[in-house]
């Protein structure tokens, strides 16, 4: 599992110290949003959108979900994708 | 007990002679990692401890052609009335302290005479509303729970540029990780599915 955010890294980096996360954070600060664009995920007030997507072991897009960026996904929604690739 | 300003004026000093060794980063993080609590004999011992060339270093926190720079930058932004951090000088205008949001954006808006959506400003403005008060614009009732607002209006979405499928190949790509290493997406090829999810800022709900 990989975050991406827009954010620098110092700010990152005290984000992260304070919530003990078991994943790395990227910092996508600059170029500016280059990744979030790639991904067309980037807005248009410079911050990422709440994306999800999974790429399997090919770098296949296996699964994109796009969320309303004000609600939490939740870790139930994230346990489904997974459950249903691994069905697969 | 040594003042205030000298414990400053030693820690910029400190910075400096890191940075010509080309840790400036690292001294900086330690001596985060350690203030209050820095004099001269702590600073000496964070060179150390960074492995920096000792003798080269105390040259560098004696350097007296850096120590009139500082002096000097110090005397000309207390003759503009500064004594505070933050403080923000905007075409010439001074905000002093800690200031809501709006009061940036009415200077900025002033100097730039323009706040079109996806201009160039309008990025910054957003990235400065996020390092200003994460937190407190967060504060409130709404979509997190009680006491929580949705920190997001509605922006309109840049141009989608790959319009992404699933089932397409997922563009690589290589940023640097709160690990310490640069990631990219092709680390991961043949060894583990990965989950990417983009975040819209920090200290927000992952």
């Amino acid at each position: 599992m990989l975050g991406v955010l827009t954010d620098n890294m110092p700010t990152l980096m005290a984000w992260t110290q304070g919530i003990n996360l078991s994943f790395p954070i990227l910092s996508d600060f600059w170029p500016h949003g280059e990744v979030a664009l790639l991904y067309d995920v980037l807005r248009s007030e410079g911050i990422a959108e709440r994306a999800i997507f999974v790429v399997d072991r090919k770098g296949i897009i296996k699964y994109i979900d796009i969320h309303d960026i004000n609600e939490d996904p939740g870790i139930n929604a994230i346990l489904r994708i997974l459950e249903a690739i691994e069905a697969k | 007990m040594r003042s205030y300003s000298e414990n400053s004026r030693d820690t910029a000093l400190a910075a400096f002679a890191a940075w010509d060794q080309g840790k400036f980063w690292a001294m900086h993080d330690l001596i985060f990692d350690k203030a209050p609590q820095i004099d001269r004999t702590v600073l000496f011992s964070l060179a150390e401890k960074l492995g920096l060339d000792m003798k080269k270093f105390a040259a560098g926190m004696d350097d007296k052609k850096l120590l009139d720079e500082l002096t000097e930058t110090r005397a000309r932004v207390r003759a503009m009335d500064i004594w505070s951090t933050p403080t923000l000088v905007i075409n010439g205008k001074i905000l002093k302290g800690h200031q809501p949001f709006e009061k940036y954006k009415e200077l900025i808006d002033e100097a730039l005479g323009s706040t079109s959506e996806g201009s160039a400003w309008h990025r910054a403005s957003s990235a400065l509303r996020m390092l200003i008060s994460p937190r407190s614009a967060y504060a409130g009732k709404g979509a997190f729970g009680e006491g929580r607002v949705p920190l997001f209006v509605k922006a309109p979405a840049l141009k989608a540029v790959n319009a992404l499928r699933v089932g397409q190949k997922a563009p690589e790509f290589e940023l640097p990780s709160t690990h310490g290493n640069n990631i990219k997406l092709s680390d991961y090829y043949g060894k583990k599915n990965v989950l990417l999810t983009f975040l819209p800022a920090a200290f927000t709900p992952v």
